[in-house]
C-alpha cells in the first residue's frame, strides 16, 4: 500500500492546512454550574471538557499544602472504532499523573492547605493532540473556578514528517509515529512547563520541534485569552446589571 | 454524595404541601430542555441534551454483528451508561456501577417491549447476521432524574442514526455483505415506536415529575414509566408505598405528558432546533 501523503506539492497538510497553523479553537467556560470550574474546549475535531472542582476539604490525609488529584478518561465513542476507556488503563492513568505534576507546579497550593483540587478531564473526541487539548482545558477551568496560579499554562504539539515541521497535529499526523513533542509553556514568561517527545529525533529536529511548538502556544493563548477575557467581561456587565437593578429598587 | 439539611428538607416539604416547587415549578412541569444533536461526527447518530442541570452526551455506533442465541431480531441494542469523572465524584465505586447497570437495564427492556426496530428494511441475513446498536451514554453531570434525561436523549440519538445501505452477496452457501459505494446511501432510523421514561419521587404525600437532585434526596419513593407515543406503557419501575388509586390517576397524567414530550422531541429533531 502507498503511503499516505501527508504534505502535498503545494506544501498543504491532510486537513487543509498549512504547517504553521493550528486548527479552530473555541472554548466555553463555565457550562457545568454544579462544578467550581469547567471549560468545554474543541480544537478542530478534538473535543475535551474539562471539570475542577475545590478547593474543598480534604477527608483522610492532612497536609500543610493543597493536593491535586487528576483523572483523565476518553469517552467510548471517542475515537472512529468504539473502545470500552477505562479510567484504570495505562495510558489515561499517565496522561492524568504528568497532567496533575504539570498543574502542582503552578498552582499556589500553600494557600489552600489542608483541602485538595480535583480536576476531571473527560475527552469527548478525539483527533489528535489530546494532551495538549486537554492541558488548555484544564488551564481555563481552573480560571473558571478561581483558583490561584502563578501563570497560565498554554500547550500545544508540534511534529516532524516529510521533511516539514509542523503544529497542532491531527489524529492522522499522529500515528504516523514520527518525531512529535507536546510542551506546555507557562504564557508569560514562556518558560517550559512540561515537554514530553514521541519517538527519536536529531537535535536540531528536537530544537526546531521546540520553536515550532512554543510559537503554536503563543497562538493558542491569544484564543484561550480573548475568551476567558470575554467571559470576564459578560460576568462584570451581568454584576453591573444587577448593582444599577438593586440601586433602582 | 449530595446532602439536604435539616432545614432544607423542612423547607422543601413545605414549599411542595403548597403546590409549587423550589425552582417555581408547578408539580408536574419539567425543567427547560435543550437538545443538540449530531454533535459526534465520528458517531453514527448522536445527541446531547440538558434537563435542568442533568446533562448527558449520547453515541450510537452502527456495526454488524452475529445473531447471538438463535434471535430473530434484525437489530440488537447494547446500551452502555458511564458517569464522566466530574459527576461520578457523587457515586463511588460500588454505588456508581449499581447505578448505571439499574439504568442500562430499565432502558434495555423497555426498547425491548415496546419492539422498536421492527423493520423490515433493517433485515440482513435473518439468524446469521444482525445491526448491532451501541448506545454509549455519557453523563455528564447529575442533576437529578438521569432516567428520563437519559431515555430523552437515547430516543433523539437513535433518530438520528444513519444506517448504511448494504448489499448482500450470496456465493456458495456464504453469506457477504458489501457496504454501498456511495457514503450518502443511508437509511435513517425510524424511532416512533421508542419509549420515554417519565420519573415521579414521592416527596411528603405529593408525587412530583421530573424531580431535581434536592427532590431526589428528599424523596422517600420513586416511580419511573416508560411510554410510547400511543400512550402503551413499556416499563414500570418502583420503590416506596404506592397505592392502586393514585398510580392510576398519575398513569392518566403521564400518558398525556408522554404524548406531548415525544411530540416535542420528533418535532425538534425534524427542525434541527433546541427547545
Amino acid at each position: 500500500m502507498p503511503r499516505e501523503e501527508l504534505i502535498s506539492p503545494d506544501g498543504l497538510r491532510t486537513d487543509g492546512r498549512r504547517p504553521l497553523e493550528i486548527r479552530k479553537v473555541t472554548c466555553r467556560m463555565g457550562i457545568l454550574p454544579r462544578a467550581d470550574g469547567s471549560c468545554h474546549l474543541e480544537m478542530g475535531n478534538t473535543i475535551v471538557l474539562a471539570t475542577v472542582y475545590g478547593p474543598r476539604e480534604l477527608s483522610s490525609r492532612q497536609s500543610s499544602c493543597g493536593i491535586i488529584r487528576c483523572e483523565y478518561s476518553m469517552a467510548s465513542f471517542a475515537s472512529t472504532d468504539r473502545r470500552r476507556g477505562k479510567r484504570s488503563d495505562r495510558n489515561s492513568v499517565e496522561m492524568a499523573s504528568s497532567i496533575k505534576k504539570t498543574f502542582e507546579n503552578v498552582l499556589l497550593t500553600d494557600l489552600f492547605p489542608k483541602s485538595r483540587v480535583d480536576i476531571f478531564i473527560q475527552v469527548l473526541q478525539a483527533d489528535g493532540s489530546e494532551r495538549s487539548a486537554a492541558i488548555n482545558a484544564v488551564t481555563i477551568a481552573m480560571v473558571n473556578a478561581g483558583i490561584p496560579m502563578k501563570d497560565l499554562i498554554v500547550s500545544c504539539s508540534a511534529g516532524y514528517m516529510e521533511n516539514t515541521t509542523v503544529m497542532d497535529l491531527n489524529h492522522v499526523e499522529m500515528i504516523t509515529r514520527g518525531p512529535q513533542l507536546t510542551l506546555a509553556i507557562y504564557a508569560s514568561t514562556e518558560r517550559m512547563a512540561t515537554a514530553h517527545l514521541e519517538s527519536k529525533a536529531s537535535f536540531e529536529i528536537f530544537e526546531n520541534l521546540i520553536a515550532i511548538a512554543k510559537k503554536g502556544c503563543l497562538q493558542m493563548f491569544d484564543v484561550m485569552h480573548s475568551s476567558i477575557e470575554r467571559y470576564s467581561l459578560n460576568l462584570i456587565a451581568s454584576r453591573d446589571h444587577i448593582a444599577t437593578f438593586g440601586s433602582r429598587a | 454524595m449530595y446532602a439536604v439539611s435539616k432545614a432544607e428538607k423542612a423547607y422543601l416539604l413545605d414549599t411542595i404541601e403548597t403546590g409549587t416547587r423550589l425552582d417555581g415549578r408547578q408539580l408536574f412541569e419539567y425543567r427547560p430542555i435543550s437538545l443538540q444533536v449530531g454533535v459526534l461526527p465520528s458517531a453514527s447518530g448522536s445527541s446531547r441534551l440538558r434537563l435542568g442541570e442533568t446533562e448527558v452526551l449520547v453515541g450510537v455506533k452502527v456495526e454488524v454483528g452475529d445473531v447471538v442465541e438463535s434471535s430473530n431480531d434484525n437489530v440488537q441494542l447494547l446500551f452502555t451508561v458511564e458517569c464522566s469523572g466530574s459527576a461520578s465524584a457523587d457515586f463511588l465505586g460500588r454505588e456508581a456501577e449499581s447505578w448505571s447497570s439499574e439504568l442500562q437495564n430499565a432502558l434495555e427492556s423497555a426498547y425491548r417491549a415496546a419492539n422498536v426496530f421492527d423493520d423490515e428494511r433493517l433485515s440482513l441475513v435473518p439468524g446469521k447476521f444482525c445491526w448491532l446498536f451501541k448506545v454509549d451514554i455519557l453523563v455528564l453531570d447529575t442533576g437529578g432524574n438521569m432516567m428520563d434525561a437519559i431515555s430523552m436523549a437515547t430516543r433523539t440519538a437513535l433518530s438520528t442514526t444513519l444506517v448504511p445501505r448494504v448489499h448482500i452477496v450470496q456465493s456458495e452457501g456464504s453469506f457477504e455483505l458489501e457496504i454501498d459505494d456511495n457514503p450518502d446511501a443511508c437509511d435513517t432510523l425510524k424511532v416512533e415506536k421508542a419509549p420515554t421514561f417519565l420519573t415521579f419521587s414521592l416527596i411528603g404525600n405529593h408525587f412530583v415529575l421530573d424531580p431535581s437532585i434536592q427532590e431526589e434526596t428528599c424523596a422517600r419513593g420513586k416511580l419511573s414509566v416508560a411510554v410510547d407515543a400511543n400512550g402503551d406503557i413499556c416499563h414500570v419501575y418502583s420503590f416506596g408505598l404506592l397505592d392502586a388509586v393514585e398510580l392510576s390517576r398519575l398513569l392518566t397524567i403521564i400518558k398525556k405528558t408522554g404524548k406531548v414530550l415525544l411530540n416535542r422531541l420528533d418535532e425538534c429533531v425534524k427542525n434541527g432546533e433546541s427547545s
